[in-house]
């Protein structure tokens, strides 16, 4: 296998790998209940004073599950065509997703992340810095998407799909089954008109 | 927090289920060709040692399969005799055809649906952040 086959099977995972984050973690800022269940408190520690390990257990396990999964299914395409590239950059992916996010959680220390003012990143097409994806932990719910963790491209694209990519998102769901059940009794309760009497 | 669902009875129900497969596997050889039940093995394996269930847990042990079944072909099925297992291992690929492909991703599919569940009565469902 040539070295050029392997790293492209590399920069190929690397790449995948933070596209799948980059829509997991779409989906999850659009989805309250999910949100609230888990990946709050991700963004709460940012904005508030430092209370826990720079990882603490829920973000080690997400991070963690993440890396083994992607690096199971690289293995298997190693495995199939010979080309060990694909597992080295699912663990070139896995390593950098962890140093990247302690990188950022080392500047969170007396002075929360939230108030340190990072200032909010142009819509540019280029890599993405651990100050880009920074802005995203404090103001999560800014409508310039920063979620990604290596190339800023995937959240431009991201906001070019948004108008359509929304419908399949569980608040959209949620908010038009409410829709519905709020038309429903409507419906039930309208008024029938009387035939005149002859 | 534990997403994979993922401990030592777990683990334990896999290692055993796909080595049951594997020597199965082995068994059966000559004449039949059947790597997928090794992924069977480690599915029903999976499933019957599992507290909880858990859908990210089958999609990595239905890419575990893969490995178990082919490293089972590479130790009973070997492409030349004197090779050593690693070579083997490595030259893994080489030896695919369609319908081998096949073979080893209905094991995987197997594997995958058993292990996201667990045989234990009133087993909750593990999800991202529990």
């Amino acid at each position: 296998m040539s070295l050029s086959g392997s790293l492209l099977a590399g920069g190929f995972v690397f790449l995948v790998a933070d596209v799948v984050y980059v829509l997991d973690h779409y989906f999850v800022h659009h989805d309250r209940e999910r949100y609230a269940r888990t990946h709050a408190r991700h963004h709460r520690r940012y904005n508030g004073p430092k209370d826990a390990p720079h990882l603490d257990p829920g973000e080690l396990s997400t991070y963690n599950t993440a890396g083994l999964a992607s690096c199971v299914g690289a293995s298997v395409l190693s495995l199939y065509t010979g080309n060990p590239g694909f597992l080295v950059g699912a663990l070139l992916k896995w390593i950098h997703s962890l140093l990247f996010h302690l990188y950022q959680h080392g500047w969170w220390d007396e002075l929360p992340v939230g108030k340190q003012g990072i200032p909010r990143p142009r819509a540019w097409w280029g890599m993405a810095s651990a100050r880009y994806h920074a802005y995203h932990h404090t103001q999560p719910s800014d409508r310039r998407f920063t979620y990604a963790e290596s190339w800023a491209g995937f959240d431009r694209l991201l906001e070019l799909a948004h108008p359509w990519l929304v419908r399949f998102t569980a608040d959209y769901r949620r908010a038009q089954k409410e829709r519905r059940h709020a038309a429903a009794p409507r419906r039930r309760a309208a008024p029938r008109m009387r035939e005149p009497r002859s | 927090m534990n997403w994979l669902a993922w401990d030592a009875r777990a683990f334990l129900g896999a290692v055993v289920g796909a080595a049951a497969g594997a020597a199965a596997y082995a068994a059966i050889l000559p004449p039949h060709e059947a790597p997928w039940i090794v992924g069977l093995g480690l599915g029903l394996g999976t499933a019957a040692m599992a507290r909880d269930r858990s859908t990210i847990r089958g999609l990595v042990l239905g890419g575990a399969a893969l490995w178990a079944s082919a490293l089972a072909q590479a130790t009973w099925r070997p492409l030349s005799v004197g090779r050593s297992w690693l070579a083997e291992v490595a030259d893994f690929h080489t030896t695919l055809t369609m319908e081998r492909v096949a073979l080893h991703a209905f094991g995987s599919l197997l594997a995958g649906l058993l292990a996201a569940r667990s045989l234990r009565a009133g087993a909750r469902r593990r999800l991202a952040g529990t």
